[in-house]
């Protein structure tokens, strides 16, 4: 192998490009082959002004090639392997070791940040490689184990290294915080809303999507937004899946082990969700990974765009085709939708009255039904509260973040515990199937869930959500058997129901 | 094909009613002749539109269509003066000439109930529709209603989840689902009930429909109740038909703030009886004592209630759109036990969500 190297992203993965360079007599010419895009092809001023910087003119024809020839090269991040590989052929620098090299050039040598630095540690790491990094990386390439990599301030302290003449600082070990989070907002700044806030630890604790109705100032994205903090914290694993996705989308990194949050306008594109582009970048499903997708104003997204969503979220992963390739992204994401009772948004809230007209009424339900729905286990009214009810239970807070986040947690290892022998982990994700024959009924149970049938109209599919939400009702309660009261308590979970007073 | 009943398709096509007929009795002419004989005739008793449309009509066999489309499809033609006739719509002065009549009942009872009310009903003219549409259930009685969004909907499906019979009159033609939403619920009314229309097949809902359809209601019930309404609206109309026949206006009483309590309040005002609450209704009602006492429905034992259960519902029963923070005040226990109790009631059908997120006695 060449021992200059670079790399080019393919989803999150990292792909090694062997820099090749042959400078032949002649004119001076710089040109680049094996499929550069526009970044790649402008690298060639950058690296000529950074190198005359350093005191390297360069002379005659050069050609670089970028290996392998067929994939398609795309970023900034290719000028610092160039540059190196012509110093390499043009004045003497040698590169013993095999390295990966990645940053973005100034005219002045400097070094700028990259998107990409994370996979390319792991690459790194894998092959057992060097990796030169821009200071700016330093901090997140940190958090990757046993990778060997120097951080490099410019270009002229690089080949000062690589000749031997001085020694490039070494990126230290950075470690994810174990600190406990503060949520923010906290379950406890939340006032009322007592049947919203337990939906939300019950779609925490059983990774059940979530779908909030409720007038505008309800508090349907407060809501949302605490779901992150009643969330266990990231695992190991988690932690370096997240960021991977954030280094490949060039997104800042913390190393706490909060989890996602992203919320997405209703205006957004089915590629700004799913994933792709010009040059394949995550979408905002894959930024979410591991954490919460907020979708406010659920209706009002296009059914393309809704429609996308499906599939990632059953599968827990999104491949993106396109000419150029293929490429999978992670999508393990809660759902979280919001949207108001009607087009106005005022349907059955107490001090305004709605607008809307019955057949604007109509439409908006049929909007609000659909496939996607199928995925979403929990449908939650959030009532707005009239000035008077918002007095009486001033200075009442519940629980705080930190003690539903407890729970949550055990809950969760619960059901890793039950499921882990057959891969799965949380309750929602268990196959209808699977279910039907693990979960255990008492007799009593069942009559009740017959009876409730008569009474409410649900489908097969619709009781085994329901069934799945008692599972885990009841794993919050560390009870072994599902009760009656788990179950009820589900019912009013279910789809339809958060609408049945504006029924027929 | 049944001249008599060829002629009174072809008039009730053109809008003509019971007195078009009744004329041509007077003039002694035989039903064939209507379209057979010179347009002078028809012209007597029809305007000069409604008979051209009636001749063109005839001579492209358009009664013969429909019949067969009606015997397609089981749909009941039923014609003014045959047995099967409802003998309640004799008393108006305008009796339609045919009813297309779909369901498995077959005939009315006498004792019927007309449910009425706006398409735009809060959730409290919701729950009474509701829950009167059950009770009459319960008692035997048939509820008649428009088959509209709003509260005839309710009262219809109050009756229909409780296993009663109940008739919706319909202003369109009757195979056309107006609301589309109300589709199954129609074919939950035929299982139980009849649809009714005196509109051809295919007719859509035009506006003068409605309060045609509104006193073929009228008729039909022995007594009315308006639950919610506006001043002016088609309950209103129908209730203004009902007095003039001399049936008995029953008005849900509301609040004096709501504009969809207007109409109600002001019938009250105007003499109507308040329905002031279920037992009054039922017990005036008929000799047939109440089936199930108080319960509220068939599988809600009084006393099988917890303590816990029994004091969120006595919170209930004071106050009514609750939410589970408020109610969990009032009973002062934890709002998370609260939402676990109100999640058992509510399946055991006892409470029911009467807004995004509160919560009331069902009726």
């Amino acid at each position: 192998m060449n021992p200059v190297s670079g790399i080019t992203l393919h989803g999150i993965q990292a792909m090694p490009v062997e820099v090749e360079v042959e400078t032949t007599g002649g004119l001076f010419q710089i040109s680049v082959v094996g499929l550069p895009d526009m970044a790649v092809k402008e690298a060639r001023e950058r690296v000529r002004a950074a190198l005359r910087n350093v005191g390297i003119n360069i002379r005659g024809r050069v050609a670089v090639n970028l290996a392998p020839a067929d994939i398609p090269k795309e970023g900034a991040l290719l000028d610092l392997p160039i540059a190196v590989g012509i110093a390499c052929s043009q004045s003497g620098v040698t590169v013993k070791k095999p390295s990966l090299f990645l940053g973005e050039l100034a005219l002045d040598g400097r070094l700028r940040g990259v998107r990409g630095a994370v996979p390319a540690a792991f690459l790194a790491k894998e092959k057992e490689l060097d990796l030169y990094i821009p200071p700016d990386n330093a901090a997140e390439v940190g958090l990757v184990n046993e990778v060997s990599a120097f951080i490099v301030p410019d270009l002229k302290s690089l080949l000062m290294h690589l000749r031997g003449e001085c020694e490039l600082r070494r990126v230290s070990r950075t470690v994810a915080s174990d600190s406990q989070l503060a949520a923010d907002p906290d379950l406890s700044d939340i006032k009322g809303q007592a049947v919203a806030k337990r939906a939300l630890e019950i779609a925490a604790a059983g990774h059940h999507n979530l779908l909030f109705v409720g007038s505008p100032g309800s508090g349907k994205t407060m809501l949302a937004k605490a779901l992150k903090g009643i969330l266990p914290p990231l695992s190991d694993k988690e932690l370096m899946e997240v960021l991977l996705l954030r280094s490949t989308a060039g997104m800042p990194f913390s190393t706490a082990r909060e989890r996602p949050f992203r919320s997405v306008h209703h205006t957004a594109s089915a590629v700004a969700i799913c994933g792709g582009g010009a040059n394949m970048r995550p979408g905002e499903i894959s930024l979410a990974s591991r954490g919460v997708l907020f979708l406010d104003e659920f209706p009002e997204f296009s059914r393309d765009v809704l429609e996308a969503l499906r599939q990632p979220l059953e599968d827990g992963c999104i491949t993106v085709s396109r000419a150029a390739g293929s490429v999978e992204y992670p999508a393990k994401v809660l759902l979280v939708a919001a949207c108001n009772p009607c087009p106005c948004g005022y349907a059955g809230d107490p001090i305004e009255h709605c607008t809307c007209s019955q057949a604007a009424l109509e439409r908006y339900r049929r909007r609000l039904s659909g496939p996607i729905l199928d995925r979403i286990d929990l449908h939650v009214s959030v009532p707005r509260l009239t000035p008077e009810e918002l007095v009486t239970i001033e200075g009442k807070c519940g629980e705080t973040s930190f003690d539903v986040r407890k729970r949550v947690s055990a809950a969760r290892k619960i059901q890793a515990e039950r499921w882990g022998k057959i891969g799965f982990q949380c309750n929602s994700e268990i196959p209808e199937r699977v279910l039907r024959r693990n979960i255990k009924l008492p007799t009593d149970v069942k009559n009740f869930i017959l009876k409730s049938l008569n009474r409410v109209r649900l489908s097969g599919r619709g009781l085994s959500r329901v069934l799945k939400v008692s599972r885990t009702i009841a794993d919050l309660e560390m009870s072994d058997n599902i009760e009656i009261q788990h179950v009820a308590e589900a019912m009013s979970y279910r789809e339809g129901e958060v609408l049945s007073w504006m029924n027929s | 094909m049944d001249e008599l009943l060829k002629a009174f398709l072809l008039l009730n096509s053109v809008g003509a009613d019971a007195r078009a007929w009744k004329k041509f009795s007077v003039l002694n002419i035989e039903a064939s002749a209507i379209w057979k004989n010179s347009r002078r005739l028809v012209n007597a008793v029809l305007s000069q539109n409604a008979a051209e449309r009636l001749i063109a009509k005839e001579k492209e066999n358009w009664a013969e269509k429909e019949y067969e489309a009606c015997h397609k499809t089981n749909i009941r033609i039923i014609c003014y003066g045959t047995p099967g006739y409802p003998k309640a719509l004799n008393e108006l002065e305008d009796p339609p000439l045919v009813l297309y009549w779909r369901g498995s009942s077959t005939s009315m009872s006498d004792r019927t109930v007309g449910v009425v009310g706006t398409r735009r009903a809060t959730s409290y003219g919701r729950r009474i529709s509701y829950g009167i549409g059950s009770r009459c259930a319960a008692q035997g009685i048939a509820v008649i209603s428009g088959g509209a969004a709003g509260i005839d909907g309710e009262s219809h499906a109050g009756a229909c989840d409780a296993g009663g019979e109940t008739f919706a009159v319909f202003g369109t033609g009757i195979d056309i689902s107006f609301p589309t939403t109300h589709k199954e619920l129609f074919e939950r009314i035929c299982a139980g009930g009849a649809l009714i229309s005196e509109f051809p097949l295919g007719a859509v809902g035009e506006a003068w429909h409605f309060p045609r359809r509104n006193r073929i209601v009228s008729a039909l019930s022995q007594k009315l109740i308006v639950v919610e309404a506006p001043l002016k609206s088609g309950a209103m109309i129908t209730a203004k038909v009902s007095l003039n026949l001399g049936r008995e206006v029953w008005a849900v009483p509301g609040r004096i703030t709501e504009s969809s309590s207007e109409g109600t309040n002001k019938l009250i005002f105007d003499g109507a009886y308040p329905l002031i609450n279920f037992d009054a209704f039922f017990g005036m009602h008929g000799s047939q004592q109440p089936l199930f006492g108080n319960a509220q429905s068939p599988w809600i034992e009084e006393d099988s209630f917890s303590q816990e259960e029994a004091a969120v519902l006595s919170v209930l029963r004071r106050e009514n759109d609750m939410t589970v923070d408020n109610i969990a005040l009032e009973v002062k226990m934890v709002a998370a036990d609260v939402l676990k109790i109100i999640a058992i009631l509510s399946a055991r059908g006892a409470v029911c969500a009467s807004g995004p997120g509160r919560f009331s006695i069902n009726l």
